[in-house]
């Protein structure tokens, strides 16, 4: 029930892109479209287990950069291509997690943060390749979807709000599953889940490559949609925080909250870029004030004031509708 | 009959204190096998080591034929060997059926078997109307049973009950035993760690104790209990006598003489004014009602019990009177002054001091810390030295552990550290949550010993306990609660002997 609401209101924002004319407001839902579906899948390790990753975009950057780096230079298919690129971010992520889920303290959150630092570097060096810190332009041949390429962008708001749709439904899937008891057990004690027999760290491994998977999958499709690689945006710290931001302040205890998060953060990005200007780091200031103010309300995010908001109004409690 | 277990000359230290020096003992298939000995003797530690926590200095431990090694703790679940926790740490996020769930989840069941199988369970355990609750709202002894239907949903080969009864009614008691037994007869084993010696007298035909890191008698439960190693070691010379005196004892228990006393105490503040009055106090957990309009005081210099099952409210009384919990209705006057809506830290300030269940050490800091810790309030500070030296004089076992870390210590010691920085705060009343949690029956003594030298000083004390003979033994008059209301009330000594209180509500 609450699954069906959650996508219906996805395809509902698609559809009303779709037949808008205004082409501005498209690529507004789009990058909110993206930004939802990675602080989805950010909040499929974070929120869920409680682990915080600071450098998720570095998923991004990866898939993007072997997909791009093939299309461009062997002609590979991006819907093949972007399969390498997600095994490359997964492999990453497994490494990464293997080495530092089992530990405590900040060491995961420090890993996930050197490692888009790492693979910045990466890209930076071997330019030849890559472009180096100029980037690289994706070259459009023809207008085919095998290559990911359209020329009307409606095209990729589609794409995205369906990938966020997908997210979402596996998700509520995972929170239903055996793993998503295994993840609830470790989020309150990984005492308890280990008493019960739950092997915690690979649980938490495996939990943290299917983010990775589903972050890397957005980028894919991110890429051709921007049509352009920028290493520093790629992997670098802006977009990791970003994502986690979306999610903590749409609320990580619910399927919508990083969806609500999303609308709230680009809404209001683009609102202080369009009445200010993009120059003058405006958005950023307008955006710090609303989270500090969102925070003080209520630090469990937009959901959670909403419900709080209903409570109110109605007099008695509501149920929650994550 | 085989060897489940079999432990060969285990030793730990830590740092400069040894745990064990050196334990061996088995365990047979399909046998129970019990545990006792003071705090303090290293049981826990043993069932750590076992476990997989930690890495046992020397020894061995073979378990169903083949060695431990270094296998980690989820690798011994999975071959059987098992534990529940002393305090249970339930799984917060999910439902109490779902957490149970997991571990059959982990054995391979499907989500549809392992709830059935969880729901089985736990209505055999008497918690079937908790299955969907969140755990958040149990009481510490449905969070017990909680833990124990986690690790039956394992299906054990081995479990280790590290003090699982203590704290538990005597319905539940009794619910827990027969799992137990039956269990026993389809093939599990137990080895029981627990300070109520009857329910040990009756599940074990082999006792084990221990005590400062060795095993000092070993056999039959009966004959164990008359060695007077073990009297000295564990009973103490009093308890010797009644071994049954922490749980639901006997009547027939004696009179003590501070009974007597408290009628003389009685007589002589019949002017004593009213110190906390709570009227009609009620208040709950997310938005479910617990206390329903409780009304209670404590006068100065007295002595007051707080009486009932698991789950009757007593717990959550004293922390409405706290401010932990916030008064859904009634008020809370402490010294003439409202205190039903004052902030968090104001009770401490006023002069109550509190020891809340489960002794909230902060485990980090060392005990003279601690004790710093509860010397926070203006005239506290002023008067720290005579504190100090009160505590000190109270409890001599913390002198020469000032420096030790409050983790490192025993549980008794742990309870004492906690009356103690209670009393660095000057309080003029003090609130104790069932100091007796936990404890060995030598140690209990002793804590009642300090609780009485309190309240001959004249501290006013509000008590919650389950150890029902003792509080009443030391009080001036009881309250027994039911259901988040008070049902009985009166002095001690006559609350003792009514009817309708032992049929009814402990289990005498």
């Amino acid at each position: 029930m609450r699954r069906a609401l959650v996508i219906l209101m996805v395809w509902m924002a698609a559809a009303v892109g779709l037949v808008s004319s205004n082409d501005y407001f498209v690529s507004v839902a789009t990058t909110m479209a993206f930004l939802a579906l990675w602080a989805q899948s950010w909040n499929l390790l974070c929120g869920l287990t409680g682990n915080i990753s600071l450098g998720h975009s570095v998923f991004v950057a990866v898939a993007a950069y072997v997909t791009v780096i093939l299309f461009q230079q062997a002609g590979v298919s991006p819907l093949l291509g972007g399969l390498l690129g997600i095994l490359g971010s997964v492999v990453l992520a497994g490494i990464v997690g293997a080495a530092t889920l089992r530990l405590r303290g900040p060491y995961f959150t420090l890993a996930t943060l050197s490692a888009a630092a790492v693979v910045l570097s990466v890209i930076l060096h071997y330019s030849e390749l890559t472009g180096g810190p100029s980037g690289l332009a994706i070259t459009f041949a023809h207008d085919s979807p095998f290559d990911l390429e359209f020329t009307n962008v409606r095209a990729y708001f589609l794409i995205a709000t369906g990938l966020l749709a997908t997210v979402t439904l596996i998700l509520d899937l995972l929170k239903r599953s055996k793993l998503g008891f295994y993840i609830a057990a470790i989020k309150s004690s990984e005492e308890a889940a280990a008493a019960a027999g739950v092997r915690v760290a690979l649980v938490k491994v495996i939990v943290f490559c299917l983010s990775a998977a589903l972050t890397a999958l957005g980028g894919v499709v991110y890429v051709f949609y921007i049509g352009f690689l920028d290493p520093n945006f790629l992997s670098g710290l802006t977009l990791s925080v970003e994502i986690a931001l979306i999610a903590v302040v749409g609320g990580i205890n619910y399927l919508i909250g990083p969806i609500i998060g999303a609308i709230f953060y680009e809404a209001i990005d683009t609102a202080a870029n369009a009445t200010f200007g993009a120059s003058g780091g405006w958005d950023v200031m307008l955006l710090g004030f609303a989270v500090v103010v969102l925070v003080m309300t209520e630090p469990r995010g937009l959901c959670e004031l909403a419900i709080r908001l209903l409570r109110l109004v109605r007099g008695r409690p509501a149920r929650s509708w994550s | 009959m085989t060897v489940l277990l079999q432990v060969e000359g285990i030793a730990k230290s830590f740092g400069a204190v040894r745990s064990l020096v050196d334990v061996t003992f088995s365990v047979e298939d399909h046998s129970i096998v019990g545990l006792i000995g003071p705090n303090g003797a290293g049981k826990s530690t043993l069932i750590n080591i076992l476990t997989g926590v930690y890495a046992s200095g020397a020894g061995s431990v073979q378990f169903a034929g083949s060695s431990l090694g270094r296998r980690g703790t989820v690798e011994r679940a999975r071959l059987g060997l098992v534990r529940t926790f002393q305090r249970p740490t339930p799984i917060l996020d999910l439902s109490c059926i779902e957490g149970v769930m997991v571990g059959g989840l982990v054995r391979g069941l499907s989500v549809g078997k392992a709830r059935s199988a969880a729901l089985d369970i736990l209505t055999s355990l008497g918690l079937r109307e908790a299955a969907d609750q969140s755990p958040r709202k149990l009481p510490t002894g449905h969070l017990k049973l909680l833990d124990f239907a986690r690790v039956l949903m394992l299906s054990p080969r081995l479990v280790l009950l590290d003090e699982l009864m203590a704290g538990l009614s005597f319905s539940e008691l009794e619910v827990v035993i027969g799992t137990i037994e039956r269990l026993a007869d389809g093939g599990a084993s137990f080895l029981v760690v627990e300070h109520l010696l009857d329910v040990i007298k009756r599940l074990s035909r082999h006792l084990v104790v221990m005590d400062a890191g060795i095993i000092v008698a070993a056999g039959k439960p009966d004959e164990v209990i008359r060695d007077p190693r073990v009297i000295e070691a564990y009973l103490g010379d009093e308890a010797g006598a009644t071994p049954a005196e922490t749980g639901p004892a006997p009547v027939s228990s004696p009179i003590t003489l501070s009974n007597k006393e408290s009628a003389s105490a009685r007589s002589e503040r019949v002017r004593a004014r009213p110190m906390l009055e709570v009227n009609d106090l009620a208040t709950g957990y997310e938005g479910v009602e617990v206390v329903h309009g409780v009304d209670l005081s404590v006068d100065e210099g007295e002595t007051v019990c707080i009486l009932g099952a698991n789950g009757a409210g007593k717990s959550t009384i004293l922390r409405a009177i706290m401010r932990q919990l916030s008064c859904w209705r009634g008020s809370v006057r402490f010294l003439g002054e409202d205190m039903t809506n004052a902030r968090a830290f104001v009770p401490a300030h006023v002069g109550i001091g509190y020891v809340p269940e489960g002794r909230g050490m902060l485990a980090s800091l060392s005990v003279r810390e601690n004790l710093e810790m509860g010397a926070h309030p203006r005239d506290a500070r002023a008067a720290f030295a005579r504190n100090l030296d009160r505590v000190l004089g109270l409890f001599p076992q913390l002198v020469p552990r000032l420096g030790d870390a409050a983790a490192n210590l025993s549980g008794g010691q742990q309870q004492m550290l906690a009356i103690g920085r209670a009393l660095m705060s000057s309080p003029k009343l003090v609130l104790l949550d069932e100091p007796s949690l936990g404890l060995a029956p030598q140690i209990v003594n002793q804590v009642y010993g300090a609780l009485t030298e309190l309240k001959l000083s004249g501290q006013a004390i509000l008590l919650v306990e389950q150890a029902v003979v003792k509080a009443l033994a030391l009080s001036d008059r009881a309250y027994v609660v039911d259901g988040g209301e008070i049902v009985l009330t009166g002095p001690s000594d006559k609350v003792r002997n009514d009817k309708l209180l032992r049929d009814a509500y402990l289990g005498l």
